[in-house]
């Protein structure tokens, strides 16, 4: 008897074996998915940040990968910390640099990301409004993504839709002027869309102003200089913001997001390890990564022949140092000295600045004077100012003056940046109108390159200045040797990287690389 | 005798497919101790013994018959008047017990006889009749033969008693396990008898007689009687026999009567190994099959590629350990192997072809390895000791600079980059050697390299193994109970592997019917450590290359303030600060501890005579804890800034549930049989992770820290989940006819929930057919011929694979990464995958032929089989533009070919002297191509130092070629001219550096290369440099015994076959200034003529002489000798004084003990770091650990 219960049993589970086709509908775990997510405004308000998120990816280590290595290197206001030669320092480009891979691969990772907002608000359960503002702020971070990728490679792969079919991922170089055009175009709709302001924990987010300035920028090194005037003057006569009082307040942490500052990427340092990019262990859904910035160590002085700076870790920190033609292009005096290099004798973390500690004698100071660094890891959470108002106020003074031909209204604007840094004029006089235009635009370049030195400004002038015929390289610029020897055309671009031409056949490499 | 011995063995395979064979078989009852299991199994025990009556009754007639009196001795009492003689004859049989025979032709039973007898001898009666009769009779044993008397000088009476004595014995395997069943006739007569349960005979033979002691599946012996009264005998494994039964998926089957590709392990061979893992077994032993270990590290995991390459994903094949899938084992924590006590394993079958592994249709694209562990035999209790200490050291590092070899490595660097770059000792990049390392320091007086090495090494470190086992069974149960403990510690400092492993199976049975039966293990590893992940030869690497003015210590004489630990940070010493990574080991504290259970029930129940129904489930549970301890050090210290000491707490549980049912029936009608097996499969796997961080705790004692919430900074959690889920349907037909023809089909549909459900694409049906001929049981084949047993054999089928990145349909977004905003960590939530909704199954399809032949009477095997694989729709993570936002995506794209010839050759032979010799050699080539990919796609790289193209084997090494160095100027500027340019090189070559080739050009228009050089060197000119799957590999067995010894060998070898070696590329940079170099360095170019093989030393490297190029991919081939064993079986008179014990074995033995290769690393064997199941990147030397050579001595025992 027993035994025919067992059989029957046993013959049962054969046929329950049969009905489990339907187990095989096993949702991954721990995961959001396109048909629960990108439903709601809060959805959206979440998802909006993915794309600012991939800034932080360009900072996240001693390094600085990315973008102090591929950005600011380049320009003759730095110098690599090392003895001997620095690939990056001194143009020896080649495919196969890791920091610019890095710079491409992420700024397309931003796009994506927008792309994949503008592609789901329209099935949004939102109003009109709401949609408009997602779309605008993913248009932003997409502007300015695209922006970065031209002026380094010049007509990059134009991907303006997510990428859905392995044959569409297959995009060569785009059509002179067709991204910074989409780049327009985005920014225009931004501006139209995005609020003036935020509050509360929306801080941060882009806003109709950072559209306008990044807009202006963009027509500026179109050479579309009218137009430049035109957005730039509308920003500074909005009057949402207003200069601060004093030149290095600019640059402290318990001063991030203030009345100057347009558009700033926004570092937290959180609980994870903020030496990994914020995208480290995406795949696994690991909660590492964290990035905050590497700037508290590449700033900061080390060691030069075996004599250490306080707290230098052999050459661990301290890469990037002052070039010497940056320290003298301050005005004997310039108070905004301070707050950007430090030089012998100057305080330092409690002692004195010993330029032995340097390759150039002089290492940065912006963003790091009074700067609490943490302990461990020696990662920062100080927000990099994007734009801020002292570089739309000099971008205009470029635009009136070369577009409108305007010498007062340029004299006015650096004016008005001369006068902060030194209220008294005593030291930084007042710029006449009655000059040359030329005259006039040296005095920009100048008052452009003491202003904003190490925001990852310059490389990207000397380009489009050396473009617009206003100067020629090789005979005005001092990047030091060997960067003086090496340097030819062929280095306004940057070369793709060796991966992307290896993947895209029809992807064209930079000439000369 | 060959024909009364092949009535036995037919008899004998028939009798396996009888009913009660085949739960047996379902049992996964082993190979050659079938007969042996099947006799201890249960009470049918018995039918066997019928059955062995039945079909060798001529074999039984006369055992057990020790009292034989003559006819002298036995008296009869008659009074017969004119009885017949027929009557008379009944009448003696009757008293005395004795027969008569006779031909009744020829004596007339009905003759009238009259015979009085009282008490009188049979001898004295027959006698008097045939004095009346003219018959004479002649006693023979028991029967008394009646014939006419032709002459008078015919004895009337006589008696033919041979002078006899009695035999006895035990016989026992090379194990020292009893054998019962085994067949002992006296040569030349039809008398013999067999051995009972516990291996022991007794026979009556005379003193000139030979016994004949043979086995199926063992080889036969003869012995001489003489005065012996008892003989005991060890029957050797008979390595040739065609008689072995295999395992096969859900059943098993004679080796003889195979259609498949199957390849096998026994457990005597797998004892003999110090290996820590079971897979490690297969190394060297079977065609086809290639095991490349990837490192040395102790529980590091283990490459298996059968048949070559089938695809770009995981390769590894799918693992069963008793019936139930534990998946492919993919890393050396989680390696499901590594759980398993090789010596509970009783055997390893590699299902090779797609026919013998269609049953397991949905993983098995890459082959199926079945391992069976052991199960109790009837009997009392065995105990079996088995225990094993050995020493491993590294044998071979390669030399680094001294102090003054690195500086003026170092000044020669600086010199030429600074003449190179225009330099001027006031420009900024001028480089000076550091103040410390200047003329007169006292640094410069400091050669610590070869110390720092021996810090790094853990010399003579020990390896152990110690087993027990009670196994034994009753008449409806049987049980194996075991339990181990397997200890090693790396070769390199700080890396300590502890295992425990229990196991019980048992099997019962309850009525004629039904049986039941379980199997449970659990395992416990441990692995303490310091900073050593798996690939622990980093820190090995990274002490080799400490500049060599480095100390490993503080300087007593000058301490560092502070210093809690002892090492020294070398803290900008010569203007460098690298970690002390042997001291940062030392003060680190990493624990993994991995604990597994894996048990599984099962249920048979015999439905109707011939049709079996079979339901198991099984579950794999495992939960590991992995916490690592960081204390505080910073940089003086340890050359690295740690504030703050840290504690992670990472624990993770997974389950999978397998639940099998599967039907069988098996029938028999005259000489066809069919076997029918149907059934359903159903896995599920489950798994999640939790990860918890403590900081800045106050007390660093582990104790108080392991409470992590006791520590006083932030707490970062982390945790992660993940499901996956298998449904098969499977069907098999097997055909026999007169064990001559023999046919196969196979087919299985298998679900998956990693794919769509869209368009079926979840779903796949694997088809596959066998067939086998074998000849020689043809009556036309010719007996005497060299050739004694042929078979033909071929097969065709599909096999599947779903191994990718689940959920590739699925638009999947991950909560991470956060964004700062209002100064506040908010998630962000991005998409995390390019979705290709059309990821299907990849399709492998296998074509098999070949033939097996037996030779000298089966003394030589030989195995030659032809495959050929082709992967269709393979599963390839494309790397993906980077423009596209993501980094690649699974598709199926393209064809993989896998073609090549395995052969295996058997021998052996036992010598008049007694030496026994065996020897198996394996020998297998391949040829790995990718025959297409998809459409638009011609080319693609995954990573910069390998590529995947058509026309080529999978994951090759593709960089530039080198002719030499450039000796001068001249001979640059020859090459340079008219725009020639190396576009990796800005400031093109200065003398002494390496001469790059131009070979290669942009193509037209749908080509991606013109194949012509064109004046620039540039990526075009990168090619192929060589690649990572071997040619052709080997393996070569040798056994010999010898009375109470015995010795093995084991070669294997890979041939045809590159790696990257990353270390030489790395530490041969000649950049000075920084890491230690190779000392090959010192051999470098310093002026015309002196070199054209390694290039000047320059800081910057302009010319980028050290970019991927020939010059860094060598060749691997090698040939070692993986093992060698000497063992003594201590003699039955020793051990009949040591009371208890049944058998005795110690051993010595070596592995790794010598390797034959050109290759210039610490070690040919060696795979990537990480990507043991991958291909692609498999062959490059990072200074993963080398294999050890280990000297061991063991001893196995039982009572």
């Amino acid at each position: 008897m027993k035994t025919k219960i067992l059989s029957i049993l046993l013959i049962l589970s054969f046929g329950i074996g049969f009905g489990c086709e339907d187990k095989l509908d096993l949702p991954p775990l721990g995961e959001l998915n396109s048909e629960t997510f990108y439903k709601t405004v809060e959805d959206f308000e979440a998802a909006s940040l993915g794309p600012y998120s991939t800034l932080l990816n360009f900072y996240f280590d001693q390094n600085g990968q990315g973008h102090y290595n591929g950005i600011e290197y380049p320009s003759d206001d730095t110098r690599h910390g090392g003895q001997g030669v620095n690939n990056n320092n001194d143009f020896i480009w080649l495919p196969n640099n890791g920091d610019f891979a890095w710079l491409y691969s992420q700024s397309y990772k931003g796009i994506m990301r927008a792309n994949v907002i503008l592609n789901e608000v329209p099935n949004a359960d939102m109003v009109d409004l709401e949609k408009a503002r997602f779309e605008a702020e993913a248009k932003f971070i997409r502007a300015y993504f695209y922006f970065l990728l031209a002026n380094n490679w010049g007509n990059p792969p134009l991907i303006a839709e997510l990428t859905t079919t392995l044959e569409d991922a297959q995009v060569g170089n785009s059509q002179p002027g067709e991204v910074l055009n989409l780049v327009e175009a985005d920014l225009i709709f931004a501006k139209a869309n995005l609020p003036r302001s935020w509050t509360g924990t929306d801080v941060g987010r882009a806003t109709a102003g950072a559209a306008q300035a990044l807009l202006g920028k963009v027509y500026l090194y179109r050479e579309k200089y009218t137009q430049a005037a035109v957005e730039l003057n509308a920003v500074i006569a909005s009057g949402t913001y207003t200069l601060l009082d004093n030149f290095g307040d600019n640059f402290r942490e318990s001063l991030e997001n203030n009345r100057e500052s347009l558009f700033e990427i926004q570092f937290t340092r959180g609980d994870f390890n903020t030496w990994l990019p914020a995208d480290f262990g995406l795949e696994g859904n690991q909660n590492v990564g964290h990035a905050g910035t590497g700037r508290a160590i590449v700033f900061r002085a080390a060691c030069f022949l075996g004599i250490c700076a306080p707290g230098a870790n052999g050459q661990g920190y301290g890469r990037m140092h002052a070039t010497k033609s940056l320290q003298k292009e301050f005005e004997k005096g310039d108070p905004r000295i301070i707050s950007t290099i430090y030089r012998q004798g100057d305080p330092y973390f409690g002692s004195k600045f010993d330029s032995l500690w340097s390759i150039t004698g002089s290492t940065p100071s912006k963003y790091l004077l009074d700067y609490i660094s943490y302990g461990q890891p020696n990662a920062g959470s100080n927000n990099e100012r994007v734009i801020r108002l002292a570089d739309v106020y000099l971008m205009a003074a470029e635009a009136e003056l070369l577009g409108n031909n305007n010498l007062t209204k340029a004299a006015e604007y650096v004016n008005i940046v001369r006068k902060r840094a030194d209220p008294t004029g005593a030291i930084l006089a007042p710029r006449s109108a009655a000059i040359s235009p030329d005259a006039m635009l040296k005095f920009i370049m100048h008052e452009r390159r003491v202003e904003l030195a190490f925001e990852g400004h310059r490389y990207a002038d000397l380009v489009r200045w050396h473009t617009a015929g206003i100067i020629d390289i090789p005979k005005d610029i001092d990047f030091g040797n060997p960067g003086n020897q090496n340097w030819n055309e062929t280095y306004l671009l940057k070369p793709y990287p060796q991966r992307e031409i290896d993947l895209v056949q029809i992807l064209s490499q930079n000439p000369g690389y | 005798m060959a024909a009364l011995k092949n009535a036995c063995s037919s008899a004998n395979h028939s009798r396996q497919k009888s009913k009660f064979f085949l739960y047996l078989n379902l049992n996964n009852i082993m190979k050659k101790n079938i007969l042996r299991q099947l006799i201890m199994m249960s009470k049918k025990v018995f039918y066997v013994f019928v059955f062995q009556l039945i079909f060798c009754t001529v074999l039984l007639a006369n055992s057990g018959n020790a009292q034989r009196k003559n006819i002298e001795q036995i008296r009869v009492d008659l009074s017969e008047e004119n009885s017949s003689l027929l009557s008379i004859f009944n009448k003696i049989e009757r008293q005395s017990g004795f027969e008569f025979t006779y031909n009744s032709s020829k004596v007339n039973l009905n003759q009238r006889v009259s015979v009085f007898s009282d008490k009188q001898s049979v001898y004295k009666v027959l006698q008097d009749v045939s004095q009346s009769t003219g018959l004479r009779f002649i006693q023979v044993n028991d029967n008394i033969h009646v014939k006419e008397r032709l002459t008078p000088a015919e004895a009337d009476v006589s008696i033919a008693i041979k002078e006899r004595v009695s035999v006895a014995g035990i016989v026992n395997d090379s194990n020292g396990e009893p054998l019962p069943g085994v067949t002992i006739i006296v040569k030349g007569s039809t008398e013999g008898t067999v051995t009972d349960l516990d291996g022991k005979y007794q026979i009556n033979a005379e003193t000139t007689d030979v016994l004949i002691f043979s086995f199926i599946g063992f080889t036969s012996q003869e012995i001489l009687v003489g005065n012996q009264t008892t003989i005991d005998i060890i029957l050797n494994e008979d390595a040739t026999n065609l008689e072995e039964i295999i395992v096969i998926g859900y059943g098993e089957k004679s080796r003889k009567l195979m259609t498949e590709s199957i390849g096998t392990v026994s457990s005597a061979e797998i004892n003999k190994l110090p290996i820590a893992s079971a897979d490690q077994a297969l190394q060297g032993r079977i065609a086809g099959v290639q095991v490349t270990s990837v490192d040395g590290t102790p529980g590091s995991p283990v490459s298996v590629r059968v048949r070559g390459v089938g695809t770009v994903g995981n390769t590894q094949p799918l693992f069963v350990v008793d019936g139930v899938p534990v998946g492919n084992n993919s890393s050396g924590i989680t390696n499901p192997l590594s759980t398993i006590n090789p010596a509970d394993i009783e055997s390893i079958s590699v299902l090779k072809d797609a026919s013998a592994s269609a049953v397991y249709g949905v993983r098995a694209a890459n082959g199926v390895v079945l391992i069976t562990t052991k199960r109790g035999k009837k009997g009392k209790p065995t105990v079996n000791l088995d225990s094993y200490y050995g020493v491993q050291n590294i044998t071979r590092i390669p030399e680094y600079m001294n102090t003054n070899q690195w500086l003026g490595l170092t000044q020669d660097a600086y010199n030429a980059g600074n003449a190179q770059n225009g330099l001027v000792p006031t420009d900024a990049a001028y480089q000076v050697l550091h103040p410390d390392l200047r003329e007169g320091s006292p640094i410069r007086n400091r050669n610590n390299q070869l110390q720092w090495r021996d810090q790094a090494l853990n010399l003579n470190a020990p390896i152990q193994n110690h087993n027990v086992s009670v196994s034994g069974g009753g008449d409806n149960f049987n049980y194996f109970v075991s339990g181990g403990f397997f200890g090693q510690e790396a070769t390199v400092q700080k890396y300590d592997l502890k295992r425990y492993n229990f196991r019980a199976n048992s099997d019962f049975r309850v009525n004629k019917r039904l049986k039941l039966g379980q199997t449970f293990t659990v395992s416990h590893q441990e692995i303490l450590r310091g900073v050593n992940g798996g690939g622990d030869g980093f820190l090995l690497q990274s002490a080799l290359t400490a500049p060599p003015f480095f100390n490993v210590f503080e300087d007593p004489s000058d301490p560092i303030p502070n210093n809690r630990y002892g090492y020294d940070g070398n803290n900008d010493l010569g203007g460098l600060t690298i970690a002390n990574q042997v001291g940062i080991n030392q003060i680190v504290d990493n624990n993994d501890r991995l604990t597994r259970m894996l048990g599984s029930v099962y249920a048979e129940l015999e439905i109707f005579k011939g049709l079996t129904y079979r339901s198991v489930f099984s579950m794999d549970f495992t939960t590991n804890r992995d916490d690592q301890w960081r204390p505080e050090y910073l940089v003086g210290e340890m050359g690295l800034n740690r504030p703050g000491n840290e504690f992670n707490d990472t624990r993770g549980e997974g389950y999978t549930q397998v639940f099998t049912n599967t039907l069988n029936y098996f029938k028999e009608f005259g000489k066809h049989s069919i076997d029918v097996l149907a059934g359903m499969e159903y896995q599920k796997n489950r798994s999640t992770t939790l990860s918890v961080r403590g900081s800045d705790f106050i007390s660093s004692s582990r104790d108080f820290f392991q409470v992590v919430n006791n520590g006083r900074g932030d707490p970062n959690l982390g945790g992660g989940a993940g499901q996956f889920a298998f449904l098969g349907y499977l069907g098999r037909v097997s055909y026999n006819f007169d064990d001559k023809y023999l046919l196969t089909g196979t087919i299985r549909r298998d679900g998956t929930s990693t794919f769509s459900p869209e368009d079926n694409r979840r779903w796949g049906t694997f088809p596959s057919f066998s067939g086998a001929y074998r000849i020689s049981q043809e009556e036309f084949f010719p007996r005497s011929g060299i050739i004694s047993e042929m078979k033909i054999r071929g097969s065709w089928g599909q096999l599947g694979n779903s191994n990718t990145a689940a959920y590739p349909h699925i638009f999947r977004v991950s909560t991470t990464p956060d964004y700062g905003s209002g100064n506040t960590t908010i998630q962000a939530p991005v998409p995390i995958n390019f979705v290709n909704r059309n990821v299907r199954w990849e399709t492998v399809e296998t074509i098999d032929f070949g033939v097996d032949l037996g030779l000298f009477n089966n003394k030589v095997d030989l195995l030659v089989t032809y495959y050929n694989r082709t992967t269709k729709d393979f599963l390839y993570s494309l790397p993906l533009p980077n423009s596209t936002g993501f980094g690649s995506t699974p598709v199926n794209l393209g064809r993989v070919s896998n073609k090549g010839i395995e052969i295996e050759l058997g021998y052996s032979k036992t010598f008049s002297n007694g030496i026994q010799l065996s020897l198996n050699g394996n020998f297998t080539t391949v040829q790995n191509r990718l025959e297409e990919l998809a459409p638009g796609i011609e080319e693609f790289t995954s990573d910069a130092n390998y590529r995947t193209a058509v026309g080529q084997p999978i994951g090759y090494f593709f960089g530039y070629k080198t002719d030499g160095i450039y000796q001068t100027q001249a001979e640059i500027d020859a090459i340079f001219t008219g725009g020639f340019v190396d576009r990796n090189s800005p400031q093109n070559p200065r003398p002494g550096d390496v001469k790059f080739l131009d070979i290669n050009g942009p193509g037209a228009d749908g080509q991606q290369f013109s194949g012509e050089p064109d004046g620039v060197i540039d990526f075009n000119d990168r090619t192929y440099l060589g690649k990572t799957i071997p040619s052709y590999f080997y393996g070569l067995n040798i056994g010999l015994n010898y009375k109470a010894f015995d010795l093995s060998m084991l070669w294997q070898g890979v041939g045809d076959v590159q790696i990257f070696n990353q270390v030489r590329q790395d530490n041969l940079n000649l950049e000075g200034g920084g890491r230690n170099m190779l000392a090959e360095g010192l051999n470098r170019w310093t002026g015309p003529g002196t070199s054209n093989d390694v290039p000047r030393a320059i800081n910057g490297d302009p010319n980028q002489n050290f970019r991927f190029s020939d010059k860094f991919v060598e060749d691997a081939g090698f040939v070692r000798l993986r093992n060698i064993q000497i063992g003594y079986t201590v003699p039955k008179s020793v051990l009949s004084k040591l009371e208890g014990f049944s058998s005795g074995r110690i051993y010595l033995a070596a592995s790794n003990l010598l390797t034959i290769t050109n290759y210039s690393g610490m070690d040919p064997e060696v795979l990537t770091f990480g990507s043991n199941s991958n291909q692609i990147g498999a062959g490059t030397d990072r200074g993963n650990m080398p294999q050890p050579r280990i000297f061991q001595m063991g001893i196995q025992l039982q009572f």
